[in-house]
Parts: structure tokens; sequence; C-alpha cells
């Protein structure tokens, strides 16, 4: 063997060293990186079940809420039919021209009338279960999808073996990723009606 | 008002509920529900409606697809239908008009919106 051939073997052979004691180390980082990815896999769908259950109990909450709005809603409609009566009744009965009893009606009348409106607004109001569902949505599909890529991750690195990537049990979900509670939304209307204006223009 | 039989479509009970109340109390009492696209079309299939509502983001068969099946159906393509979505990007609201919908409301909508948006398309139908 010639000088300068013991001279690359040397060479090939330091490097090889140094390429086993960098494979080495690298090993150890997946070692030590394995456990932390593993305990955030397993998070995933623990958090996942309680956003699901935030959106579960706001919407039972919501309905709660509509069944007392809607209760409302029908004995106000009642109380405003039966005003109506009543002072058909009494005007037939020759009480009418009574300022007294007409202010009277006409209160009862207007406090019906806003708290039926009242309750119209509750239920704009309450809008906000759907919207703030569908952001929910969003952030358990998200991390779906983060558990999906830990999971690759960890069979790539060789820490799980009998991973399935594509978990069968997850629900299909659809939702709006910029769905939005805006506070003005009359405002908000009047741009897209705008718009449509504008794209029905001859 | 004319007397109309409105088929709400939405994945959300507690927004079909909102807007089954919105139209009562618009005068607008005829009204049945559906949960998606797909139920929306069974139930276009074997009843007769006047007015259709749909969201957007729904299971199974979502709002745009449901729009474009109902506008392709013979039977069922001169429906009025009002798109009551999340969706306010410029360019979704765009497809909804190009796949055929009448009117659009962004949600959160008012009670007053609503009742607008069918005399509007009832108007212009």
């Amino acid at each position: 063997m010639s000088i300068k051939n013991t001279e690359i073997t040397g060479q090939i052979r330091k490097e090889l060293e140094e390429l086993t004691a960098s494979i080495g180390k690298m090993m150890d980082v997946f070692r030590q990186i394995r456990q932390p990815i593993q305990e955030s896999s397993d998070k995933v769908p623990t958090t996942t079940k309680q956003l699901e259950r935030v959106t579960q109990q706001t919407e039972q909450a919501t309905q709660k809420m509509l069944d007392i709005v809607e209760s409302i809603t029908n004995r106000e409609s009642d109380i405003i039919k039966a005003v109506g009566q009543l002072k058909k009744t009494i005007q037939e009965g020759g009480v009418a021209n009574n300022s007294g009893i007409e202010k009277l009606f006409s209160d009862i009348q207007a406090n019906a009338d806003a708290n039926l409106n009242d309750t119209m607004v509750i239920m704009e109001a309450l809008q906000f279960q759907d919207i703030t569902s569908q952001q929910i949505e969003h952030a358990v599909s998200q991390l779906e999808d983060i558990d999906t890529k830990l999971k690759a991750l960890l069979v790539t690195t060789g820490a799980k073996k009998d991973v399935s990537l594509a978990d069968p049990v997850r629900k299909s979900r659809a939702f709006d990723p910029n769905a939005n509670y805006a506070v003005d939304h009359t405002t908000h209307q009047q741009d897209v009606d705008e718009l449509i204006s504008n794209i029905r223009k001859p | 008002m004319p007397d109309l039989k409105i088929l709400a479509v939405d994945d959300s009970p507690t927004m079909r509920r909102i807007i089954v109340n919105t139209l009562k109390r618009a005068g607008y009492e005829d009204v049945a529900e559906a949960s998606d696209g797909k139920d929306a079309l069974a139930k276009l299939k074997t009843d007769k409606f006047d007015f259709i509502i749909t969201d957007w983001n729904m299971p199974e068969m979502d709002g745009l697809t449901f729009v474009t099946a109902v506008r392709s159906d013979p039977d069922l393509k001169g429906l009025p239908i009002l798109m009551v979505t999340t969706r306010s990007v410029k360019e979704d609201i765009m497809q909804a008009i190009k796949a055929g919908v009448n009117n659009y409301i962004v949600k959160p909508f008012t009670p007053e919106t609503i009742a607008e948006k069918i005399t509007q398309v009832i108007a212009s139908a």
C-alpha cells in the first residue's frame, strides 16, 4: 500500500468515526424528544374532547335560553291579543274615551311590544353559539392535524410501529375558519349588499 | 305578505331554531327544517316548498353543493334561495351568487335583515 493510500484510508476512517458519533448524538436527541412527542400526541385527544364538550354545553345552555325566550314570546303575544280584546270589550260597554283607561292600555301594549322586541334581540345574540362553535371546530381540526403529524414523527423515529396515521373515529367537521361574531353586523351586511349589487350591475 | 312554505337548512340546531322563530315573528308560520344539503334534498323530493334558506358550512352536503344540486334539478331550479352564513369573504359571496343563490346574509343577522331579504327575493322572482 502506498503512503498516499494509507493517508486516504486514515482520513476515511476518521470521517466514518465522526459520522458514527454524529449519528449516535442524533439518536440520543431522538430518544430525548420521543417522550415529549408521545406526551403531546397523547394530550391532543383529551384537549379535543374538552373543546367538543364546550360546544355541547354551550349548545345545551343556548337551547335552554331559547326555551325561555320562546315562552316569553308566546306569553307576550297572548298579552297583546288579550289587551286588544279587553279594549274592544270596554269600548263596546260604553267606557270609551276614558283617558285613564286608554293610557293604561297603551302602556301595557307598549311594554308587551318592547318585551317582544327584546326577545328578538336575545335570539339575535344567541347566534354567538353557532359562530363560536365553528371557531372551536376549526381549533379542533388544527389539533387533529398536529396529532397526525406527531404520530407520523413517532413512526419515523421508530418510537411507534403500530400507529395508524388516519384516525377512523374522527368525525367530519364543517366550519368556516374565518367565522366571526361581529358586534356591528348591520354595517357588515351593508358591505355584502353593496358587493352583490356591484356583481349584478350590467 | 305572501303565504310561503319555507325550508330552513342549517346543521346547527340553535341556528335552525333562531331562524324558525325569526321567520314566525316576521309572519312566516309554515317553516320546515333540514340539517344539511342531503337532508334538504330528500325533503324537497317529498314535499313542496316555496322558499329555501340555507347555511354554507354543513357536513354531508354543504350549502354550495346543495344550491348547485337544486339549480340543476328541473323540478326545483326555480326555487328562490337565500344563503345565511358566516362566510363573508368577497370570493365566497361571488361563488355563491355564481352557484345561483338569490341573496346572501352574513351571520349574525338581525330579524329585520332576514324579513327584508325574503321580501326582496320574492319581489324580484
